[in-house]
């Protein structure tokens, strides 16, 4: 197949699941990593910035990078319940290999977004403040977005709050923005991330399969657990990988596509993602909302992937 | 054995009638009371059909009047779904039933005085009167045995994408029945949508003869069409006779103790009800959530109860 790679900009807050997503998107050859930005999220914006430099020095990721923003009203909330006290702990990972380009995050999208023959799809894996930032500042370059495929949010409920999912909760007017802006959305919610699991016995494959990744990917998994042990899960949920997996190997994930509002207001339901489904609204949908997924093949995608470094 | 007690606060509305036979039809029930309030159709349909209710369901409960608009603006109707009269047009027997002039709140709690810790309470429509019953009654709430209400959803509402008619009718009433200490028992969408009664059963429903048994199915029957073209079910959803089935048959359902709230504010979330049922954040549980339902034992228990009618 000589389809050309489709051209992708990465945007998250490293974190132990956004390292997932950023390796498939790495070992991909359907995907051309065109940037790399960070948002604030999982951890602050200065550790997810260097974590973001040293998962791209482990992978190899050979791309411009810049650092983004804090939520557009409210506070940082850091996890370091779920992601320890450096946002990505549990692993041995390099030193970064290089610095953040002296741009702000947004204007570096903008940059790739003009000079790309293709249009991009943006690829956000936290919290949507750089992607809200960049509309409102070049609603010009909307059109040059072929799609937006994003961790964030539940229809039927939320995690960080009963109501709410962690990364739509941290910037809700930033989320209601990106929802709102016409760029065609493919929503990674929790009703089809919590059932992208690898379980234990996939940790033991991805070690298997020998080299740095490997062994990198396997801890992190291995750290990460101890969390979604303690809810009751019998896997990991690999929350963000599912956003990157969908681009290239979407015959693995069911979906529906409808109208997704963002609730920037109430009592209990700040941050929860309000999913048409009955289009009583009669609005064209803006997001096609993933709902199922083929497990054992998602979790086939990281043992793949892991490979591309077996050499390493 | 001592009949299970009941009080019964609807707003009549067709699955609140296919509700309401249901209760007639239980021999181990005792209905003490009918209370009507605004919300299908217009308060004064609601109260004439629960009146014509109690005497078709041969009841012959006592109807209350109760609030006649939702406790804060205006009242919000589904004749779409419930037809000008609240019965889709169609009409019960004539009766010499006249309301009983109590209002709904201070029926309610009498019947819980007179038994206490034994009464029931089923809510099928908004929840206005009993907001209004547990605000002026202080007591009520721990008074009554249990409150089995017909409202909410928590994957995605039917009168907005995050309500839910009853709850969006009234969510100040709602949000405060969910924070009393009554010991709730949750009946949203996620089971009601899952408690239809196929075309094939309504016709054996028909086929059992009696005018209640052809009306429940003639009522039901007519929406069969909307549920098949916005739902995807093969029959007709029966939410208010799956509360009442919970409140009578417990075991048909699958239920779990849960935090839960209404969302009385937000910009598309008004009416809302808001659980951590199914979310990884976790609350001190508050009430229980009914949310799965054995559909074709559920539509067995209908069909063997109706045929106590005659």
């Amino acid at each position: 197949m000589s389809k050309q790679p489709i051209p992708v900009l990465l945007d998250g807050d490293p974190g132990h699941d956004d390292a997932m997503a950023w390796m498939l998107a790495a070992a991909s050859p359907a995907l051309k990593i065109l940037s790399v930005t960070s948002c604030s999220g999982n951890q602050t914006i200065e550790k997810t910035t260097y974590n973001a430099l040293r998962v791209m020095a482990l992978l190899g990721i050979n791309a411009p990078m810049a650092m983004g923003g804090t939520p557009m009203l409210g506070k940082e909330m850091p996890v370091p319940a779920v992601h320890g006290a450096s946002g990505l702990d549990g692993a041995d990972l390099p030193e970064p290999k290089q610095a953040p380009v002296d741009l702000p995050a947004v204007e570096l999208m903008a940059q790739v977004i003009r000079s790309s023959p293709d249009p991009v799809t943006i690829v956000p894996t936290g919290p949507l403040t750089n992607v809200a930032a960049l509309f409102a500042a070049h609603p010009e370059l909307k059109s040059r977005v072929e799609r937006i495929s994003l961790m964030g949010g539940g229809i039927a409920h939320g995690n960080w709050t009963p109501a709410a999912e962690f990364n739509i909760l941290v910037d809700p007017e930033a989320a209601d923005m990106v929802y709102r802006s016409g760029v065609p959305i493919v929503m990674a919610g929790l009703d089809v991330t919590e059932k992208a699991m690898l379980m234990p016995s996939d940790f033991d494959r991805i070690r298997a399969v020998g080299g740095k990744v490997s062994t990198v990917i396997a801890d992190l998994l291995e750290f990460f657990f101890q969390f979604h042990k303690s809810l009751g899960y019998p896997g990991c949920t690999i929350h963000d990988a599912v956003a990157v997996a969908y681009l290239y190997a979407p015959e693995l994930f069911t979906g529906t596509d409808m109208y997704v509002a963002v609730e920037t207001g109430g009592r209990y339901t700040r941050g929860a993602t309000i999913g048409d489904v009955h289009n009583l609204w009669g609005k064209a949908p803006n997001a096609h909302v993933l709902t199922g997924v083929d497990r054992e093949g998602f979790a086939d995608l990281f043992v793949e992937a892991v490979s591309h470094w077996k050499e390493d | 054995m001592d009949k299970n007690l009941f009080f019964i606060d609807c707003d009549p509305g067709i699955d609140d009638a296919a509700a309401i036979l249901l209760a007639g039809a239980d021999p181990d029930a005792e209905v003490l009371g009918i209370s009507a309030v605004a919300g299908n159709v217009p308060f004064r349909h609601t109260l004439a059909n629960a009146l014509s209710l109690s005497a078709f369901a041969e009841l012959n409960a006592p109807v209350y009047a109760g609030a006649d608009r939702p406790l804060r603006g205006e009242p919000l109707t589904a004749e779409f779904v419930h037809g000008a009269n609240g019965l889709r047009g169609h009409t019960l027997p004539e009766h010499s039933l006249t309301a009983d002039p109590t209002p709904a709140w201070d029926a309610l709690y009498a019947a819980a005085k007179a038994h206490p810790h034994k009464v029931t309470l089923v809510a099928l429509g908004p929840l206005t009167n009993v907001a209004i019953a547990f605000s002026k009654w202080r007591d009520l709430p721990t008074l009554l045995k249990k409150v089995v209400i017909m409202g909410g959803a928590t994957h995605t509402g039917n009168i907005t994408p995050a309500a839910e008619f009853n709850f969006a009718a009234d969510p100040e009433a709602a949000e405060m029945v969910l924070r009393s200490s009554a010991d709730l028992h949750i009946c949203p969408l996620d089971v009601t949508e899952r408690s239809y009664i196929s075309k094939e059963e309504l016709a054996q429903l028909d086929s059992q003869g009696s005018p209640q048994a052809r009306f429940f199915a003639a009522v039901m029957g007519d929406s069969v069409d909307h549920y098949k073209d916005d739902y995807g079910v093969e029959g007709a959803i029966l939410h208010d006779p799956s509360a009442m089935l919970y409140a009578l048959r417990p075991a048909l359902f699958t239920a779990k103790r849960c935090w839960g709230a209404v969302e009385t504010e937000g910009v598309y979330s008004r009416g809302r009800l808001v659980t951590d049922a199914f979310s990884d954040a976790s609350e001190n549980p508050t009430c229980t959530l009914v949310y799965d339902v054995d559909r074709p034992a559920f539509a067995a228990a209908i069909l063997e109860l109706m045929q106590a009618y005659q």
